[in-house]
This record gives structure tokens, sequence and C-alpha cells, in this order.
């Protein structure tokens, strides 16, 4: 990276930063890529690398002059091609989930972090194999394990233990409990032809001794690999089941015990626990050290107890999304809805339902405005417990607050009707007036098709990349979210991977991205066929065009005389305002007509409600009221636009 | 350095959503993809400078911009600047350009061979040779990279050839990589 | 079927505060620093949170026996409560385990029955409510406390949090640090060593130039040049003031350590206020949990016991304790149920309560020994009114009197209707607070959209 292959002769210092102009509109787009100096193109291909290989940038063994020649598009590539794409996919894929970390290497290896969102490394892996990005969206499917703890905790490990290494504790552990299930069978061969009443004895021992047992084993393993044992069960279930059998054969009335059948328990028992651990095993760091996202390899779920699919929610979810006995999953629901579908559930305002809505919220119509969303997303949830544990084939379910409940009185929360088509009141409800707008389900595998298929999971994913490469909270204009979105999902009906490939390059050719001092407020991209006018500032310009203009276009002659199309100077001469004629044709004051924005947008009245008799999708509602909240905020300070 | 558990937890201030009111100015990039950002200018290939000795304390690193740890949704923390951070990260960097300008007459962290030499070039400063426009274009890419526009080279270049003309090399050297690494287009984010 | 071991990152142990000499000076050197504060009215403020929703009934707002043995509330200290009167001859009922505090009763008084977030009885809707008066969250009223407006010359935090932090969603905590007592140590050794900013006249101007070149547009990157600017000039002085911070003594407690990080921190004009997590967890959900509630309280308060010994015996300068230059508010975010639904009474744990809750208010400018406020269903015969019905139909909860905000004293109305008007709120806690800070009225809480700004308690201050 010598300057003489860098530079030209020194000329007069450039202004970098955007010019100087007064709040604008939508302006015509530009498709390419605006000209760049040679040090502003070098600007924009480090910035890109770093992007595109997680962090790092030009060093010293790039070649710059080669990149320089390539054009945007085929920079963007090269660096997708470059082996460290894949660690800034799996660094994306957990921003989009709300689980960034600064790093997910350390000294070269991945932290364990890295490997606790299941969703985000098989997107990663498919998005690097030209396979199915959309796996993002599963909220069920593989568990990759990290790499087994190198250390030990000393806190933990019994007298016995001193001078183990971690992965010679971990046997140990293991055979400790293997011995125990070996005694057990010698006891029970020795007893076939007896009426196993010492055998019983044994087993009444051992079913006390269980929870003892457990933690000898857990002493070998830190706290999220405890989770994967535990939700796994590959301690609890040969437990469990030894002592199940115990109970139904060693019961009083019975003068003599199935030993054979005893002897069976014992023996799946204990081949289970060998081949679930056989399995755990294969991760001990010595032999599992991935290199690069692809190399992170996915547990053979089969030689698990539970045949279920894997949870997407991990260890670190498990903690942040607790459900108490009180929450009814709402926290959990409003995750989905924000990570998934970007709504932050602002309490707006909702159509009035077509049927009465009883219940505490459904009555306060406050609540409601939140509640009509969040509470039939929570009913996916509705068999996980604390820390997402399974109770679905459970009596009693117990939360993160150590409360319990009986499942099926919680579960009937979200039952419907009498007379209902459905039997649940679960799914991702987009209107409680018209129902069929909205998509219901019961399971958790419903909920990831509903996201796989619904428009606005990919809209989201479009937009949450676009604050990735730009800012967050950089005010993208919704026609060109529109644009990006569509063409995203044109491309992903082919295949997804590619159509994620094609987004970025679009975002990083975008003049957003090539602004080095953007104005959070402004809009510097615009769909292709946007035209150039004044009107609304970009952040709901294209909300109301697209929701309000259609009535709401001219003072003369349309409804209520306001023009939602166009921004003017307000009255006060201070704001800007959009024009809205008084009985008097007097321009009204903006603080009026912006409240009166807020008023219908909020109301629950069908008949005042805007826009009248249509849906608009709650993050556009959202959006455009946290607009009109913030404007008369402004307006009532005092300050100038 | 690894910050201890407890202190990375202390790392997950009172900030924990921003709304639109903080967010509307550049962040810090965080220590994290600064240590990144310099070692894969001027470490060896592959590897990864030791910066964290360079920090005051553990886990003063919470202060100068991370993503939250364990127990809820992450959000960017402590990015925005503020009188606290600029000092923390002012004594950082003062150490790690110390380091640097120390290295003139020992080496103190292992650099990579090209940046190694541009170094050694610049520490023969005031002499003549050091104070070649393509040796400082060097030494201010190694450490800034491309994040600044031309001017920004040319206000430090300008500055140094005048007000540190005849210090001594490690002096100059010290003061030119805390210029660089002070300056917004070093540290902030976008 | 085994239950799920819950996991959480491991928690400190905390040692008792008897065994380590609770009270005693925590400062190791017997003079004072030159560097206090040269404001010649020194106010501090202390927050101490009681994280996950605190059951008054074992603090100050306990309830007769015979309620417990009607079924209508859980009481597992099993003792008959005592009468705790103001001075202003407010009543209230306190446990046995409020006992280490009573040698304070005239450094604080307790408000009951304050009514917290109306429409939301989760931990973070009221935690946000608690800080920045919105459910959602907003600006935090913590940094008020400092700004310029005041007419106060700021410190150069905001707060610092030397525990365990919170998770709340506020907009203006960049000046609101963590800071802990491990950390002190290494960091102002280090900072002694290096120069601060500004020692270098040239480099630093430069540098300043740099920055303010970037200044002036509307652009992010400007915006952030122009909060660089500022921190750097200020930055010198933090600097020398971290650098003159004393690490507390190891040989402290945990709590300890953190409190002469909070005393050293005010006298040397480091910080504002400071946030006090306790370290127990109140949300007793579970039976097991709420039956460990005496342990918990007594554990708690007798932190906070010791918290207030400390500031009482930690001089702020060579006249005045810190107690004389700090005001304390003690918090929880939500009260709690008086029990479960559907379960024994002494097989229950407690819900969410944000109708009542209890906080404490002492220190400077705070008229102590006072009661303030009472919450309803004072026992078994009670009845309550319309409004609380309501509200809660099945009067799993006590809910706050309806309150005279000239008096201050609860009303013996029973409303037909909620109107949190009639209600003490904590939107009236902290805009008392901010009156006593001089924090300008355009800051203060509104009782809602539509509604004036919570009413003052202005016989509470001095």
């Amino acid at each position: 990276m010598a300057a003489s292959q860098l530079r030209p002769p020194l000329q007069t210092p450039q202004s970098t930063s955007a010019p100087e102009r007064p709040h604008r509109a939508s302006e015509v787009v530009r498709v390419s890529s605006p000209a760049q100096s040679p040090w502003e193109k070098r600007w924009w291909i480090d910035k890109t690398a770093k992007l595109l290989r997680a962090g790092e940038g030009i060093g010293p063994d790039d070649d710059i002059e080669a990149l320089l020649k390539m054009s945007e598009e085929e920079i963007a590539r090269h660096f997708m091609n470059d082996p460290r794409f894949g660690d800034a996919l799996l660094d994306f894929n957990m921003y989009f989930i709300g689980f960034k970390a600064d790093d997910i290497k350390t000294d070269g290896a991945y932290n364990s972090h890295a490997f606790d969102f299941p969703n985000t490394i098989s997107a990663a892996q498919a998005l690097l194999s030209n396979g199915d990005y959309f796996k993002l969206f599963d909220l069920e499917g593989p568990l990759f394990l990290a790499p087994l703890r190198r250390e030990t905790d000393p806190e933990n490990m019994l007298p016995g233990d001193a001078g183990l290494t971690a992965s010679e504790l971990r046997r140990k552990v293991v055979n400790e409990l293997k011995v125990v299930f070996a005694n057990l069978g010698a006891s029970a061969a020795a007893q076939m032809s007896s009426n196993g009443q010492d055998l019983c004895r044994q087993l009444a021992d051992f079913g006390a001794r269980k929870d003892a047992l457990t933690e000898q084993v857990h002493r070998a393993f830190d706290d999220a690999e405890i989770f994967v044992l535990t939700r796994a069960q590959v301690v609890s279930w040969p437990l469990d089941s030894v002592a199940r059998a115990a109970r139904e054969e060693c019961v009083k009335y019975k003068p003599k015990a199935d030993v054979k059948r005893l002897a069976a328990a014992i023996q799946a028992a204990s081949e289970q626990f060998s081949t679930s651990f056989e399995e755990i095993l294969r991760f001990e760091p010595e032999a599992y050290e991935p290199e690069s996202v692809l190399d992170f390899k996915a547990v053979d779920l089969s030689t698990f107890p539970i045949k279920d699919k894997w949870l997407a929610f991990g260890y670190e979810q498990a903690v942040a999304l607790q459900n108490s006995s009180t929450n009814f999953n709402r926290k959990r629901s409003a995750y989905v809805l924000k990570r998934f579908f970007c709504d932050d559930l602002t309490p707006v305002g909702f159509e009035d339902p077509q049927e009465h809505v009883a219940g505490a919220h459904g009555s306060d119509t406050s609540c409601f405005a939140c509640h009509y969303k969040l509470d039939p997303m929570a009913g996916f949830f509705r068999g996980l417990g604390a820390q997402f544990y399974d109770y679905s084939r459970e009596r009693t379910i117990i939360f993160d607050d150590l409360a319990d409940d009986s499942r099926s009185r919680y579960e009937a929360t979200w039952r419907t009707r009498k007379g209902s088509s459905r039997k649940w009141n679960i799914g991702y409800v987009r209107s409680p007036r018209w129902e069929n707008q909205n998509s219901y389900g019961e399971t958790l595998g419903d909920l990831s098709k509903i996201i796989r298929e619904a428009p606005e999971p990919k809209r989201c994913l479009v937009k949450r990349l676009f604050e990735y490469m730009t800012a967050e909270n950089q005010t993208i204009d919704g026609g060109y979210l529109d644009h990006l979105t569509e063409a995203f999902a044109k491309e992903a009906a082919v295949s997804s991977s590619q159509a994620m490939k094609n987004a970025i390059v679009r975002i990083a050719k975008s003049q957003t991205y090539h602004e080095r001092n953007a104005e959070p407020q402004r809009c510097y991209d615009h769909a292709p066929d946007a035209t150039a006018a004044k009107g609304p500032p970009c952040r709901v310009a294209y909300i109301l065009q697209k929701n309000c203009a259609q009535c709401h276009g001219t003072i003369y002659g349309g409804d209520a005389s306001l023009d939602l199309g166009a921004w003017i100077t307000a009255p006060d001469g201070k704001n800007r305002t959009f024009p809205h004629l008084d009985d008097d044709m007097q321009q009204r004051p903006a603080q009026d007509t912006i409240t009166r924005m807020m008023e219908r947008l909020v109301s629950t009245d069908p008949k005042r409600r805007m826009p009248k008799n249509k849906i608009m999708s709650s993050q556009e509602r959202q959006e455009l009221y946290l607009w009109a909240q913030q404007e008369l905020s402004r307006i009532g300070k005092g300050d100038v636009q | 350095m690894k910050p201890l558990a407890v202190a990375l937890l202390a790392g997950v201030a009172l900030c924990a959503a921003v709304a639109d009111g903080a967010a509307q100015t550049s962040r810090f990039k965080g220590w994290a993809a600064i240590s990144k950002e310099l070692s894969t200018r001027i470490a060896p290939k592959g590897e990864m400078l030791d910066l964290d000795r360079f920090l005051p304390a553990a886990d003063m690193e919470d202060l100068l911009g991370r993503w939250s740890t364990f127990g809820s949704e992450h959000a960017f923390q402590n990015g925005l600047p503020n009188a606290i951070s600029i000092a923390i990260w002012h004594a950082t960097l003062s150490n790690f350009a110390t380091s640097v300008g120390a290295s003139c007459s020992a080496p103190q962290l292992e650099f990579h061979a090209k940046f190694a030499q541009t170094l050694k070039d610049l520490c023969s400063w005031p002499a003549a040779g050091a104070k070649a426009d393509a040796l400082l274009m060097d030494y201010w890419l190694a450490i800034m990279g491309y994040n600044a526009p031309e001017p920004e080279y040319v206000a430090w270049r300008d500055h140094f050839l005048a007000s540190y003309k005849d210090r001594p090399a490690a002096e100059t050297i010290t003061a030119m990589t805390l210029a660089i690494t002070m300056n917004p287009y070093f540290l902030l984010h976008k | 079927m085994s239950r799920p071991k819950p996991m959480h990152p491991s928690r400190r142990e905390v040692l008792r505060f008897g065994g380590l000499g609770a009270g005693t000076l925590l400062f190791a050197r017997s003079s004072f620093a030159s560097s206090i504060s040269a404001d010649a009215d020194p106010h501090f403020f202390l927050l101490v949170v009681l994280n996950g929703g605190a059951d008054s009934s074992y603090m100050f707002d306990a309830r007769p026996l015979s309620m417990t043995r009607a079924g209508k509330i859980q009481n597992y200290l099993g003792k008959e409560p005592d009468p705790w009167i103001g001075k202003n001859g407010g009543k209230a009922l306190s446990t046995s385990l409020i006992k280490p505090l009573a040698a304070f009763r005239d450094r604080f008084s307790v408000l009951n029955g304050v009514c917290m977030a109306p429409s939301f009885d989760g931990h973070l809707q009221n935690m946000n409510f608690l800080f920045a008066g919105k459910p959602f969250g907003g600006d935090s009223f913590v940094p008020h406390l400092n700004s310029s407006e005041t007419g106060r010359k700021p410190e150069s935090l905001d707060a610092i949090v030397p525990t365990d932090p919170l998770f709340i969603n506020v907009d203006n905590h960049s000046g609101v640090v963590p800071l802990r007592p491990a950390s002190v140590k290494a960091l102002s050794a280090t900072l002694r060593k290096v120069e601060p900013p500004g020692s270098d006249h040239g480099l630093v101007d430069f540098m300043r130039r740099r920055l303010a070149a970037h200044t002036g547009d509307a652009g992010r990157f400007s915006a952030g040049s122009s909060l660089m600017l500022a921190g750097l000039d200020g930055a010198a002085q933090v600097h020398r003031q971290l650098a003159s911070l004393t690490a507390p003594s190891e040989k402290l407690g945990p709590e300890q350590q953190q409190l002469a990080l909070i005393a050293e921190c005010f006298r040397l004009s480091i910080s504002r206020s400071a946030i006090y997590v306790l370290p127990e967890s109140f949300d007793v959900h579970a039976p097991d949990q709420a039956k460990a509630q005496p342990k918990l309280f007594s554990d708690a308060i007798g932190r906070i016991a010791t918290l207030f010994k400390g500031l009482n015996d930690t001089p702020f300068d060579a006249k005045r304790s810190l107690f004389e230059v700090t005001t304390v508010m003690v918090a929880s975010e939500l009260g709690r149920t008086m029990r479960g639904v559907d379960l024994p009474i002494d097989q229950t744990g407690t819900n969410h309560n944000q109708f009542s809750n209890s906080i404490l208010i002492g220190g400077k400018g705070i008229r102590a020994g006072l009661v303030i406020g009472a919450s309803d269903l004072a026992d078994e015969k009670a009845t309550v009114s319309k409004a609380h019905l309501a509200l809660d139909g099945v009067l799993e909860k006590t809910m706050g009197l309806p309150f005279d905000f000239s008096t201050l004293k609860s009303r013996p109305d029973q409303p037909d209707a909620f109107d949190i008007k009639d209600y003490l709120t904590i939107g009236s806690v902290v805009n008392t607070v901010y009156a006593l800070f001089d924090v300008p009225k355009s800051n203060y809480r509104s009782l809602r959209r539509d509604l004036p700004a919570a009413p003052v308690l202005h016989g509470l201050l001095v």
C-alpha cells in the first residue's frame, strides 16, 4: 500500500460532505453510483471490505490497484467470495435477530455465542452454498453445538476431579453414570428369577438420587452446555425412564416385579445415555475447531431421546426472553414481531373487531392497540415454559419465575370461542376487523411458514440490511424500500441466496451508502420511477402517497380540504405543514393539522379512522404516527424546521 | 485482556434502546472494531495486535462503545462521545501511540513487515527522508486506513511538518499516531 | 420429569455487613483532598433500586395477621406489624424487618400507596415509568438533575452505576456510566501515568481544530464530531478527577466498596448522581420464592441500613456528612399483589401490582420522619372504592388511597371511577425531586398527555 501506487499529486482539498441544501422532498433517483475520485473510491472499497469481511478492511496484502479497476458490483461480489464473508453474514444474521456481538471470534476461534442461534448459522451456510437463505426464518431446525469448553470450573469439581482436564472430566462423569447403569443392569441380570424386590429397592434408591446424579454429570459442563443437555433430556430421559419403569413395577400390590422389563428399561436407558454422549463428545475442542461458518457442524439429533426438531431459541434467548407466569409469552411474541416483522408495537390504534373481544385487554381499547397483535402471536409459544422447555406433553407448565400452572388452563387463554372455525386464536394478526388479512396457525412450524410466506418479513429483512450497511435509524424512503424489497422477493423466488447477495450489491451502490456525512432524516435514494416533487418529509412521503393521497391529494374538491402530497410554509412562518384549509378557506396552523391526523390514525371509530375502509400496514401506521408525534413535539417546543 | 464476567455485565449500561434523538449522531465504532481495524492494517497477516493492554483498566472497553452482552436483546452501548469516553480513549490511544513511538528504539509490538519498514523509515525523523510526502502518506494510511478524506491527511501532514519539524522521532511519532487515532474519522462509525 | 434447572449467570456471594464492621468509616485516609466540589451548595442524588417489584408489606406498608388468617394476604414473617407514625400524623404499619432503618427515621420519610404505570404491570414498563415517566421509555430523570439549567455547574458525569446494571429503555444515559470498584484501582493508577488531554497544547489544539472542522453540518458525522469536541473539552478535567480517585479498600465488603466509590465520585465532582441496584431479586411469583421474603428483605434492608449509615458516617467535607449533601430515594418499580389466585394462603407467591408502591426518600432537602400516602385494604374488613373494583375486580391488589396534595394526607372518600388526578403517583415523586434540584418545570412529568404536571409534594421539602 505504498503512497506512490496510490495517489495522484496533491490537489486542492475537496469537500466530501453532502453539499448544503435545504430540506427537500423526493428527487429523481440516480440508479448508477455517483462519479468518485480515486481517493473516495478507495474509501468505498475499504468500507465495503470491512462490511463483507467481518470488519477486516483493506490491509497491506490487498491489491488495491486491482480493485480500483473493478466496478463497484464486481468489488462487492469479489468480497462476497472471500472466506471471511461467512463471518460477516453470520454477524448480520445475528444483528437481524437482535443478538449481534462485538465479535464472533476471539484470537481466531469462534466464541461460543456464535453457535447459539441455529437459524443464523443455517442461513449463513445456505447462502454460502447457494441454498435456502430463508432458513433464517425457521424457528425449528438443527442444533449447532459449540466446541466443548476447554477449562474446568473449580467451583463445581469434586475432590477426586483435581488435576483433570475439562475433556477428562467430561469422560469421567459420563463413565460414572454408565457404571451406575451397568451395576443396575448386573443386579437385574442376577435377579431374573427372583421376585425382584431387591432390585426394586436399588431402583428406589436410584430414583431418589436422580437430582444428585444429574448434578454429577452437569459438573463437567458449563451453563450453555447444561442448557443443551437439559433441553435434549440426555440425562433426564434415561434416569426418568428407569424411574418410571420402577414406579410401575415396584408397587406394593405386585408380589413379583417384572425383572425382565426392568432390565430392559435399564438397558435402554444406558444405551440411550451412551449414544447421546458419544455424539456430544464429538464436539471436544481437540477434534472440533471450525475455521469458517461452513465448518460448523450440526448435532445428529437422532442420537438424542427427544426426536423433535430443535428450537432455534438458544441459551441466551432463553434468558433474554423469559416467560413469567403473568406474561403469557408476550415478551417472546413482541420479540418475534419486532425482529421478523419490524413491528415495534407502538400503540397507535386498531380497528374495531367485528366480534366482541373479552378479557382485560379486550375491553380496554388502549391496551388492545398492541394486544390484538401481541396475544395471538404469543400463542405459538403456549407450550414452552421456563427457558423454552417444552411442556406440551406435561400436565403442568413451569415458568421462568418458577411459578407453575395447569397447562390446559394456561393454554385456554388462546382458545377461540365455540362456533369458531378455528380451534385457536393464534397467528399473525394484521387486522382484528378483517380476518382474511390474517395468518393463523398453531405450532412454531406454522409460525415459521407464516414468516417465510408473509411479505412483511422480507421487507423487514431488507430494511435491517439497509440499516446494517448504512446506519440504524437512517431514514429510508418507503418507495425505495419497496423497490428493494420487490426486487429481492422476485429474485428470492428463484434463489434466496442470490437475492440476498444482489440486495447487498444494490445497497452498496446506493447514494446513502456513499454518503460520508448522511443526514439521518434525509432520503438519499428513491425508487426508479420516483419523480421530483415538492412534498412532505421523505420519512413519510411515500407512506402518505400510498395510503392517503388518493383521497387527500388536493385542497380543492378533495376530502377535508387537505393535500397530503404537498408541503408548505405554515401560517406562523416558522414551520412547514400540509395544505389544509378550514371552513373559511384559511390555512390551518401546523399543530392543528398534525393533531387531527393523529386523532384519525388512532381513532377506533370506523367512520373516523384513516385511511377509511382501507388496510394500512401497522408498520406504516406506526411510522406515520411516530413522525406526527415528533412533529407535534417539535412544534410545541418552538423548534424551527 | 478479557474483562471479568461480572464486569462484563456492568458494561450493559442503562441505555438499552436508543431512540431517534440519540441516534441522530455518529457513534464510536467501539474498541473491538478499532482493534480489528488496526490489526488488519499493521499486524502480521492473520494476527491480532494485543491492544487490550493499553486500556487503563480491565473493563474500560465497556465505556468505549460495545454491543451489550448476555441476558437481553443486544444494543450498542456507550457509543455516544462524552467527556469520560474521550478521556478513556485518549488514555488508551496515548498508551498505544507511546508504544509505537517507543518502537523506534525497541520493538513494542509485532508489526506487519510493510508497516515495520514504514515505521523504521519514519524513525529517522527529523531527517529529510522521514519528511517525504510518500512516507508520511504511507504512515497515515497504515494507521487511518482509507477512513478519512484527503484534506484530513493534508492538515495532519502540514501540522507535523510545521510544529514537529525539529522534534525527536519518538515524540513525533507518538504525537502523529495519537493525532490520527483521535481523529473523528478514525473513531466514529456512521 | 425433572424440572429444568433455571440457569442464570452466577451471582456474587454477598458478605454480611456485620462481619465486616458495617458502617465504619469507608475511607482509609484521614484527611480530605482539596479536590472538593467548588459548588457552594453541593447536592447529589442517590437512587437505590430494588429490582423486580418489592413487596412493601414486608417493610412500611404491612398488614395485620388477621388479614392473613382471613386468607387475604400472604405473610411469611408471621409477626404482627408495629405502627409507624410520622411526625405529620401519617400512619403506616411496619414489620420487624425494618428495625435496622429505625435508627435513621430522622433521615427519611415514607411514601405509601404510590401509583406507577396504571396501564401496565410489566417489569420493564414500570421500570421505564420510574425512570422516564413513560412505559416504553424516553428521557430518564436522572441526567436532568445534572443539567446546567438547574443553575448549578454540571458535574462531569450525570451518574455512576457501581453495581449490576438495570435493563431500561432510556435515551439520555450517555452520561450515566458503569464504574465498578474493581476497576478503579487500575484506572486511577494508569491515568496518573498518562498525561491528560491538553497537556501538550499544540497537539490537543490540532485535534480540536480537526473536530471543529466537521461540526456545523446537518449530518450524523458532524453531530458526532460535535459531541467529540465537547467531550474533549471536558476530558482533561475528567481525567484528573478519575486519576485522583482512591480505590476503596479491598478489605471492605462489596457494598461498602461501592458506597466508598460513590462518596469519592461525589466529593471529587465526578458525578451528580449514583444508581445503586441491590443484588436481590424481589420478583417472587413462585411460593418458594415468596416464603424466602423474610430473609430476602432482612438482607436487603440490612444493605440499605448500611448505606444509610455509611452516608451518615462518611464526611463530605470538614463540616458535613454525605447524607447532608445527598438526597436519597429507595424505590422498586412495582409493588406486589397480596397473594396469588387459587392457592392456599401459606403456599402462594405474589404477582405485580402497579397501583401501590412504597418509596423511601430522605437526605438533603427532604423533611424527614413523615408518612405520606397510604394504600387501601388495611385489614380484612376494609371495603374498597368502585374505582378500585374497576381496575382490580378480584381484589388481588392493594391500591393507593385518593390523595389530598395540599395537606399531603390520604382522603377518606371512595371514588366511583379511577381518575389519575386523585392519586399519589411516581410523577409527583419525581417532580418533587425535580423541584428540589431546581430542574426547570418544562421537564416535569405530566399525569397524562392531556393533563397538567403531577403536583409537587411541597410539604415534603424543607
